[in-house]
């Protein structure tokens, strides 16, 4: 999508959001403009905190993810007996949604960063692997076969086939998993935790019953959400480029 | 120069496709390679290449045992080409000396860009160097499976049916181009077809492969390969008639 669509896009949001806060006039939905002043207003201060700690944990999930999930990914689609060995596990595993875990990881991991990254990692970690493990074990014989005749071994054959050939697979379940993996960051930051975007959100402004910080405090989430999407996207289009 | 000593190979869920097999091609021999399909011409090529392992048996390549300690020396065209989709044609052309600089066998010096430019240029594919593979067309694809192989200075080349999957004119185009380079490289081919016409052409040497196990290789020499314009030439449709009638027996 161009720029200049996802500005109109958002202008028409917008605009949307005025009117209808303008017309129906309660408490509980503030003009898009006032809460846009009190988003700018807080962004220097706690409102930007918050945003980054969730970015952060965020971020530090989506790395740990690939790094871990990659390499299973790439030795199951390799080794059908591996992968014979691990996929009934990974079958079973893998439709579960992971926000049930909360509570059990939550008493084993403490109420810090850890079980928040922990979470997001184990939902990212599932949706990479999956894709990895199908991307590689798709590759064609006939192109490890002429990577190999021209004196490829184990450690070329990653660097030239299977690590090109998973990237553009790992963007895009990354890029699709951004949306579950901050509703759960939501949901695991709105209670027993002091930072991040799902208390400031839930805790402290709804609390307060301060809508237009609230407000200001989902603006900031979705914009977490929108800017990673878009992020995963260029890197796709710079990195994948005969995609 | 290529030399199979009592080779044996089975696939791990069959039978044996070649028991106790021997054969040999000389330097600069020009080889194709016909058989019924499943007969083990593709299995020949990849036991040449050190791709598979015989069970039992040796091969040698230029006096070097199989698998060889720089493998890309024997350079192996695919049928479907091997090209990697996220690499340019240059890319490509380059993969076997960036996979030598890889292991610290080479540098990707003056030497080996200049070889490179060359290839793409002699190939005819210079224009096409920062196009991906699937923005060419089949026989531009094979030319850059071609130039990639070279580019690596083999001194064996095996060609895997090379041609089958492009229309009438690029194959003629393409079969053209390696019996030019037969010609001015004088390296050793072996081309695997299953099309008469092309072992015909391609051939000095025809190797007949029949139902596995292979045991004994039959050969069918085609001295007349070497005539100018072979292709219109009376004896060429001879050759392909005696071909045939071999491969009904």
């Amino acid at each position: 999508m161009k720029g200049r669509q996802v500005l109109l896009t958002v202008v028409v949001l917008l605009v949307l959001w005025e009117v209808v806060a303008r017309l129906w006039g309660v408490s509980v939905l503030p003009p898009a403009s006032k809460v846009l002043l009190v988003f700018f207003a807080e962004l220097p201060g706690p409102l930007g905190r918050h945003l980054l700690a969730s970015t952060g944990r965020t971020l530090v999930s989506i790395a740990l993810a690939v790094t871990l999930a990659t390499p299973l990914g790439l030795a199951l689609g390799q080794s059908e007996s591996l992968s014979r060995l691990l996929s009934p596990l990974i079958y079973i595993v893998y439709p579960i949604p992971k926000i049930v875990f909360l509570p059990i990881v939550l008493l084993f991991l403490g109420i810090g960063d850890v079980s928040k990254i922990f979470l997001i990692t184990l939902i990212l970690w599932f949706q990479v692997l999956v894709v990895v493990r199908d991307e590689a074990s798709a590759i064609r014989p006939e192109m490890i076969h002429s990577v190999r005749s021209l004196g490829g071994g184990r450690r070329a054959l990653f660097l030239f086939v299977y690590l090109p050939a998973c990237l553009p697979a790992v963007l895009t379940a990354i890029r699709v998993s951004i949306g579950t993996a901050i509703a759960v960051l939501f949901f695991a930051e709105s209670f027993a935790t002091t930072s991040g975007l799902g208390y400031y959100i839930i805790v402290d402004t709804w609390g307060r019953l301060d809508y237009a910080a609230m407000y200001a405090g989902v603006v900031a989430m979705s914009l977490l959400g929108v800017v990673l999407f878009f992020t995963v996207d260029g890197l796709e289009r710079r990195l994948c480029p005969w995609k | 120069m290529i030399r199979l000593d009592d080779v044996t190979f089975s696939y791990k869920s069959g039978a044996a496709v070649f028991e106790r097999f021997s054969w040999q091609a000389a330097t600069g021999d020009a080889w194709a390679v016909i058989g019924p399909s499943g007969c083990g011409k593709t299995t020949l090529l990849y036991l040449i290449s050190g791709l598979y392992q015989p069970l039992a048996g040796t091969i040698a390549v230029a006096g070097e045992r199989v698998p060889r300690k720089d493998r890309g020396r024997t350079g192996l065209i695919l049928q479907d080409y091997g090209l990697l989709p996220w690499a340019t044609v240059q890319g490509n052309v380059e993969l076997g000396l960036r996979i030598r600089q890889f292991y610290g066998l080479s540098d990707m010096n003056h030497a080996a860009s200049a070889r490179v430019a060359f290839w793409l240029d002699r190939l005819g594919i210079c224009g096409l160097r920062d196009k991906y593979p699937a923005q060419i067309s089949g026989g531009q694809r094979q030319r850059a499976a071609i130039a990639r192989t070279l580019v690596v200075q083999p001194d064996v080349l095996l060609m895997d049916e090379p041609f089958s999957s492009l229309d009438a004119l690029t194959r003629e185009d393409l079969q053209n181009v390696v019996l030019e380079l037969q010609a001015e490289m004088g390296i050793t081919t072996v081309v695997v077809t299953h099309n008469i016409e092309e072992a015909v052409l391609l051939g000095r040497r025809i190797l007949v492969l029949g139902q596995p196990p292979i045991r004994e290789p039959q050969v069918v020499d085609n001295p007349c390969a070497d005539l100018t314009l072979f292709r219109d030439a009376p004896e060429f449709y001879n050759q392909c008639t005696e071909l045939r009638g071999r491969l009904a027996r």
